[in-house]
């Protein structure tokens, strides 16, 4: 094995234990603020990777969803989505509503 | 009448004496303090000449080293404030759960009893079946066997109807092994039947209670002993029940009344030392002979002895007494019964609880054991409140101190590790369950299997429903869980990609953990690094250079030449 294939197996073993996820109902702590620097020095482009699908949208309330295109695209939109009765609907149009770069965690 | 050891081989000096007429003997496990003695006889007696007799001796002390302590005179730990002294303390507070886990390893927990009376001195108690307690009636009937008039325990009855006609039985279910226990008036019958796996078997109780006091120590066996008054100190009762197979006969027996003044010549033999009690040893006789199949007929018979430990709640076993009969079980067999300690415990755990509730805790529960659905519930972790202006300046007065030993004297001066302490001890105290979390939290107290207090703390309220006015989270908890583990695979990802960013990363988190006292879970890399202990004495290294890695981690390796910062390196 050369050394770039064991630089390489021991990137990929470090990868393997990067931890920046948080638990449902915990909070985030000094490991995720040093995630947070890792993600920052790895230099990936997180929108380039991952985009919202619609099945992120099914997930969320129907108000947040609401609250988001609110935020995100204004009062008007808002409250023209807020018409649609049913939630699957709701969630492809705020999908197509959002910018394509759009990330929920930021 | 000759006697048979217990022990042949005298195991944790339990001694047994060859002399039939020897009184209570003594055998002792140390105490810190003073030691007292207490000697119980635990009689399997045959009628005529081929009685057998083997006693038993155990010694209580006035402090109790290795068992449950003394409730009563053991200063109460306020677990809420101290939690952690259930545990560390090295006196009796601790070994009363350790006590009771230890049982509760043998599997024996359950099989306790306890007494609810105590008795000046070794008495007679009450009987554990019969209702009310007639302590004389017991007295008089282990005095019955003492005079010897015991029929064959060898002969095995068909049927239980040589219950007397028109005794007065009570039925009792009893704990375990028996499935019905028919008790009726014992001073000339047996005192009781019990059917058990369609076997009747006559078990006898022997009931002797232990008392030991501040000052001195005192002890009767089997003797009548009026009721008690001013006891002051652990007591204890043992009941034991000696199972023989039921007779074909009843038990003739006459009540032999011994004044108290007797019971103490025969069997108080008062020590304040080790020395003491050493001395009064060497004068015990022991046995030297004893029947060769001895130790087969008790093992051959071990399902017709059980003995049963109780006493109140208050009151404390002496783990000498549970060390010789922990022993017979395991030599021959013997069933050995110890509620007893689940009900300290669960009183010691319910005590706890009542300090966690005069709190205002929301929810306490305590149980012997861990709750199985714990894990279903969301821990709660002490907050971290902003220190007080006075903590602040004591936490600044004590970084500059460090820092200026550090540059004066080096980072390894012995002065600042005192100050880390103190400013650990104050970092320490801003982390406590604020108001808000004990008015919604939860508290689940156990025995732990270390004997230790085990406790969890837990959100046993939901959390308010934010009013419509409130801003409401965009995401749930669970997918605010997905996102991050979404971003975790993308920055993993990267990271694969770019060796030296892993290899960094890696060096940062090692760095961290062993160079700096970051904790891995701090660490944005779950890989877990720890020191390795390599200390030898010097005198073993005295003829080498190798000197411990974490000392000076940059210095050279003599195999691939020096590393940066080697102070060799650079006068080279």
């Amino acid at each position: 094995m050369t050394s770039d294939d064991k630089m390489a197996l021991l990137a990929g073993l470090v990868a393997m234990t990067v931890d920046g996820t948080v638990f449902a109902g915990g909070s985030t702590g000094r490991r995720h603020h040093h995630f947070e620097q890792v993600a920052r020095a790895s230099g990936v482009d997180i929108a380039a990777r991952w985009s919202a699908p619609i099945a992120l949208f099914d997930k969320m309330r129907r108000a947040a969803m609401i609250d988001l295109l609110r935020e995100e695209c204004g009062a008007p939109s808002a409250e023209n989505c807020a018409t649609i009765k049913k939630k699957g609907d709701l969630a492809v149009n705020v999908s197509e509503r959002l910018p394509a770069t759009w990330l929920p965690l930021r | 009448m000759n006697g048979f050891p217990a022990f042949p081989e005298q195991v944790d000096g339990l001694l047994v004496e060859a002399d039939e007429r020897l009184p209570a003997q003594v055998s002792a496990t140390m105490g810190y303090d003073s030691v007292s003695e207490i000697a119980t006889r635990f009689e399997l007696c045959q009628s005529s000449s081929h009685s057998a007799r083997f006693n038993d001796d155990v010694v209580a002390v006035d402090k109790f080293p290795n068992h449950l302590g003394h409730i009563r005179c053991r200063k109460s730990i306020n677990a809420a404030k101290n939690p952690a002294a259930f545990n560390e303390r090295r006196d009796r507070d601790r070994h009363q759960i350790g006590f009771g886990e230890e049982l509760l390893r043998l599997g024996a927990l359950n099989r306790i009893v306890f007494g609810h009376s105590s008795y000046e001195n070794v008495g007679v108690g009450r009987d554990p079946q019969r209702i009310p307690a007639h302590p004389s009636a017991i007295a008089s009937f282990i005095s019955s066997i003492e005079i010897g008039r015991w029929p064959s325990r060898f002969s095995i009855p068909k049927t239980s109807e040589i219950l007397p006609a028109g005794r007065a039985a009570s039925t009792s279910i009893r704990p375990f092994g028996s499935l019905w226990t028919t008790t009726f008036a014992p001073v000339w019958m047996p005192r009781c039947w019990s059917r058990s796996f369609r076997r009747v078997i006559c078990p006898f109780p022997v009931t002797v209670r232990i008392v030991s006091f501040f000052a001195g120590v005192s002890a009767f066996t089997g003797s009548l002993l009026p009721s008690p008054t001013n006891v002051m100190s652990n007591a204890i009762t043992c009941k034991a029940v000696l199972c023989l197979l039921s007779m074909t006969a009843p038990v003739a027996a006459r009540a032999q009344q011994i004044s108290r003044d007797a019971a103490a010549r025969a069997a108080i033999h008062p020590v304040a030392s080790a020395a003491d009690l050493t001395a009064w040893l060497s004068r015990v006789l022991r046995t030297r002979a004893s029947p060769p199949d001895f130790a087969e007929t008790l093992r051959g018979q071990s399902s017709l002895y059980i003995i049963e430990m109780t006493t109140a709640p208050d009151r404390l076993p002496c783990a000498d007494l549970w060390t010789k009969l922990g022993s017979l079980r395991a030599r021959y067999g013997w069933q050995v019964r110890t509620e007893l300690v689940q009900e300290l415990a669960e009183d010691k755990l319910n005590a706890i609880a009542d300090e966690y509730r005069a709190i205002g805790w929301h929810e306490v529960g305590a149980t012997l054991d861990r709750p199985y659905d714990l894990y279903m519930k969301g821990s709660m972790y002490p907050a971290t409140r902003e220190p007080t202006e006075a903590e602040a300046e004591g936490l600044a007065e004590i970084e500059l101190e460090i820092e200026t030993i550090a540059e004066k004297e080096g980072e390894d001066s012995d002065r600042i590790e005192p100050l880390c302490d103190e400013r650990d001890a104050i970092t320490e105290g801003l982390r406590a369950f604020n108001a808000q979390q004990v008015a919604v939290g939860g508290v689940a107290l156990w025995v732990s299997h270390d004997g230790s207090l085990g406790k969890s703390f837990y959100r046993a309220k939901a959390e308010p429903k934010a009013g419509s006015g409130d801003p409401q989270p965009l995401y749930s908890n669970s997918l605010f869980a997905d996102l991050t583990r979404i971003k975790t695979q993308i920055v993993q990802e990267a990271v694969a990609a770019d060796p030296a960013l892993a290899l960094d990363v890696l060096l940062d988190s090692l760095a961290g953990q062993l160079l700096h006292g970051a904790h891995s879970y701090q660490m944005a890399i779950e890989v877990q690094a720890k020191t390795v202990a390599t200390d030898v004495p010097d005198e073993l290294m005295v003829t080498s250079d190798v000197r411990p890695v974490e000392e000076d981690p940059l210095r050279v390796d003599p195999r691939r030449g020096p590393v940066r910062g080697d102070p060799r390196h650079d006068q080279r």
